[in-house]
């Protein structure tokens, strides 16, 4: 549709100053000025549809249906949506294709000049994650970090270590967990010998913290373990279930690892059923 | 489901919620640093035996996989950090989940 004219709209100059006056002037946007969409993205199948109104000089308010689909291992994918000199109305961006959660899929929203790779970031419109019930709205939208709100909840079946192994799990490139709970099955082979895990937290090198395990396990056995937070020291004799305490809360940047250490480990000495439960953010790769 | 031929670990690269699981070998173990030292592969510092050393510093595998991704700053594009041996393919483990009847 086209916008009626100000009464003063004697020349074109004067129609696009009375625009000017009638709209935001903080979202005009020259004929070089664009909206750029990057998402941070860590589910398959996401797609971002993003939707806007612009009026240009003519006065005529134009309607946008643009889509961009994320990579989906967390690293930037950045989409230039290239619009007309005039005045941005607002838009949003929200999801079609999947079901992220809070947590999976962030999206910043920004103006740029230029339209290649290298555009000159000019203005932040928007920045937060995007669900199938929570739509990212720009341009007067909400401006947050990844960092904000509850995270995804995830629960995450490890690698099973070969035998005589150690359990070792790596927090995701462009990821921050809080470890909420760990889980693992540990058989003792027949040799004889007595055998205690722990869980070791480290960055990658540094170990900054040991959740020891202060069970003995003999040979030919097979015990259920787990940390969690708030959980106190048990040990079910019946089950042979064993319960530890994990410290809370335990933030791990990407790279930082959970892995066992064991105590007296046999090479015939399995770990198995490795399942843990992590609060997840994302940091973009 | 997949088996890394360099630490002989087992784990599915899509896990069960769709979401894309990145594996990295473990350090060794007391076991497999007793073997490398016996073999000659690496020497621990006089006085220390593979179990304290385990818990001093990392051994790492020299073919370690990491399917961690990195990000070329120039291009913006992602490869895994080290591809290290390899996988295997294995067949699939049974869902955690089975209805029967």
């Amino acid at each position: 549709m086209t916008y009626p004219p100000l009464p003063n709209a004697a020349s074109a100059d004067n129609a696009a100053e009375d625009l000017g006056l009638r709209f935001a002037s903080s979202w005009y946007l020259r004929v070089d000025d664009n909206i750029r969409i990057t998402s941070y993205n860590a589910t398959a199948n996401v797609v971002l549809q993003i939707r806007h109104r612009f009026v240009d000089l003519s006065g005529y308010i134009q309607a946008s249906a643009e889509t961009q689909t994320p990579n989906t291992d967390r690293s930037a994918k950045s989409t230039i949506i290239e619009t007309p000199e005039g005045w941005l109305l607002g838009g949003e961006v929200f999801v079609s294709g999947a079901s992220p959660t809070q947590g999976q899929t962030f999206v910043v929203v920004e103006i740029v000049r230029g339209s290649a790779s290298s555009a000159l970031s000019l203005q932040l419109i928007a920045a937060g994650y995007v669900t199938t019930k929570q739509p990212l709205a720009f341009a007067n939208g909400l401006v947050g970090s990844s960092l904000d709100g509850g995270g995804a909840l995830r629960v995450i079946a490890g690698t099973q270590p070969a035998a005589g192994a150690e359990i070792s799990e790596t927090v995701p490139t462009g990821a921050r967990w809080q470890l909420l709970s760990f889980k693992f099955t540990f058989t003792t082979s027949a040799t004889v010998a007595n055998r205690t895990s722990s869980l070791t937290i480290d960055d990658g090198a540094n170990i900054f913290n040991l959740a020891g395990g202060n069970a003995v396990q003999a040979a030919g056995a097979t015990t259920v373990q787990s940390w969690a937070s708030g959980q106190p020291n048990v040990a079910n004799q019946p089950t042979n279930a064993l319960g530890y305490p994990l410290a809370t809360p335990l933030y791990l940047p990407a790279g930082a690892r959970i892995r066992t250490q064991t105590l007296s480990i046999q090479a015939g000495d399995q770990y198995s059923a490795i399942q843990y439960l992590v609060r997840e953010w994302i940091e973009g790769a | 489901m997949v088996k890394c031929n360099a630490c002989g670990g087992t784990y599915e690269p899509v896990l069960s919620d769709g979401m894309e699981y990145y594996h990295k070998c473990p350090p060794l173990s007391v076991v497999e640093l007793a073997a490398a030292v016996a073999a000659g592969k690496v020497q621990l510092p006089v006085g220390e035996t593979p179990d304290i050393a385990v818990t001093r510093r990392s051994y790492e595998r020299s073919n370690q996989r990491d399917e961690n991704i990195q990000v070329d700053p120039r291009t913006g594009a992602s490869s895994p950090k080290s591809v290290g041996a390899g996988t295997t393919a294995q067949a699939p483990a049974p869902p955690p989940v089975i209805k029967v009847g």
